[in-house]
């Protein structure tokens, strides 16, 4: 992504004026639009039209890992070898990993459409060296007062929560999975809010990655990492399963059982009416019967 | 002693006896195969209900309920093989019987060693 560093320097410098934070121990991230976190709507709900949540972009994406496997049984026999004679796949597993700054350079809404015009413009400046500056210097003058301005008021609601005694921007969680939800929340809280939500709520995601797109996974773990270095980025490690849905079908049961065999051939039968019929005395005496 | 005709290889099977008195007596049966033998499904007679009987080789099978009912019930099969396979009747091995009133009073007798 082609942007002018050079300004960077200033944005860090005017927000570590700002905001009273180090300048140094800012870290400035990359996105990486081109893999995500889609939430799906709940197996019991597919025909909901109701629109889907959000999806989640770290600011940077780490590792991804995609791990398929499958268990085969080994039987010894008598002379040593192993006999195979059942493969079980297990489900897909997908690894993830990225981190999210409270710096970074992903453009707030109003200016995605600049950012972009600034990035085409720049890759054929050679062929339009005075718009692409021009395009370029406006976006970054924009965006610079645009992180200015955010930062202010992230000072103003800081100022405010310590002069009122407000709250401190953090999530709650309890044992049954509620959530506090505040408005001095840091881009790691809300981030880690949304997953923490998503995982107590068993959300299926789509996952696009390098290599294809999964569907219906779950999040079977997450650990998010504020290293000592700076409280600016938390890591967040993902680690998804696909899950594998069984349904019922049923069919209609036939006129007759030619369909079925063993117990469901007599089952599944059609009552034979034999009618009305009298009774004929038997050839053999009940006494000799019973003798 | 009145012998049950036109019993088939049906594994479900229904039909109505015509008693001497003119009283009738629905019955159905259905063949089981992972419990290899017949059932009786319903046995109806007047406000009487029998559901869920095993047929088995007995001179009465409804003794226990000679005071509700003027008839009784018997299979007997050759070789004392039990009806356990679907042509057991079809094929004649097995046999199912209408007592009579007397014939009921008479196994009654017979196993308290006085007939």
């Amino acid at each position: 992504m082609a942007l002018n560093l050079s300004s960077v320097s200033n944005v860090q410098t005017e927000v570590g004026a700002v905001s009273g934070l180090v300048a140094g121990a800012l870290v400035l991230v990359s996105p990486q639009s081109t893999k995500g976190y889609q939430p799906q709507i709940a197996p019991s709900f597919q025909k909901s039209t109701a629109k889907l949540p959000p999806s989640l972009l770290f600011h940077y994406e780490g590792e991804q890992t995609a791990t398929i496997s499958s268990d085969v049984t080994d039987h010894f026999i008598e002379n040593n070898t192993a006999i195979q004679d059942q493969v079980a796949l297990k489900p897909l597993i997908i690894t993830t990993s990225g981190f999210i700054g409270e710096l970074n350079d992903v453009p707030p809404a109003p200016l995605a459409i600049l950012q972009q015009a600034a990035s085409a413009l720049t890759s054929i400046s050679a062929y339009a060296p005075t718009l692409s500056a021009t395009a370029l210097l406006a976006y970054n003058e924009a965006f610079q007062l645009y992180q200015t301005a955010a930062n202010v008021a992230q000072t103003a609601i800081s100022a405010y929560s310590t002069i009122s005694g407000g709250g401190s921007g953090e999530n709650v969680f309890n044992g049954s999975g509620q959530t506090t939800f505040l408005k001095t929340q840091t881009l790691q809280q809300q981030y880690f809010q949304q997953f923490y939500t998503y995982w107590a709520d068993r959300t299926l995601f789509t996952i696009q990655t390098p290599w294809a797109i999964f569907q219906d996974m779950v999040i079977v773990s997450l650990r998010a990492v504020q290293d000592a270095d700076t409280v600016q980025i938390t890591d967040f490690e993902i680690q998804f399963k696909q899950l594998r849905f069984a349904t019922t079908t049923s069919s209609t049961l036939y006129s007759d059982n030619s369909e079925f065999q063993g117990q469901l051939f007599y089952q599944g039968a059609p009552t034979t009416n034999l009618g009305t019929n009298s009774l004929t005395p038997s050839t053999t005496t009940f006494s000799s019967s019973i003798a | 002693m009145y012998q049950i005709q036109n019993l088939t290889s049906d594994p479900i099977q229904q039909q109505s006896l015509v008693l001497p008195d003119n009283t009738i007596i629905q019955i159905s049966i259905y063949f089981c195969l992972l419990q290899i033998g017949w059932f009786i499904s319903n046995l109806q007679y007047g406000t009487f209900q029998l559901q869920g009987m095993r047929i088995t080789n007995s001179p009465n099978m409804l003794i226990q309920y000679q005071n509700q009912i003027p008839f009784g019930l018997a299979c007997f099969s050759a070789q004392d093989l039990e009806p356990m396979q679907i042509q057991s009747f079809s094929s004649g091995s097995s046999n199912l019987y209408i007592l009579d009133a007397a014939e009921v009073a008479y196994y009654q007798s017979f196993l308290e060693g006085s007939a």
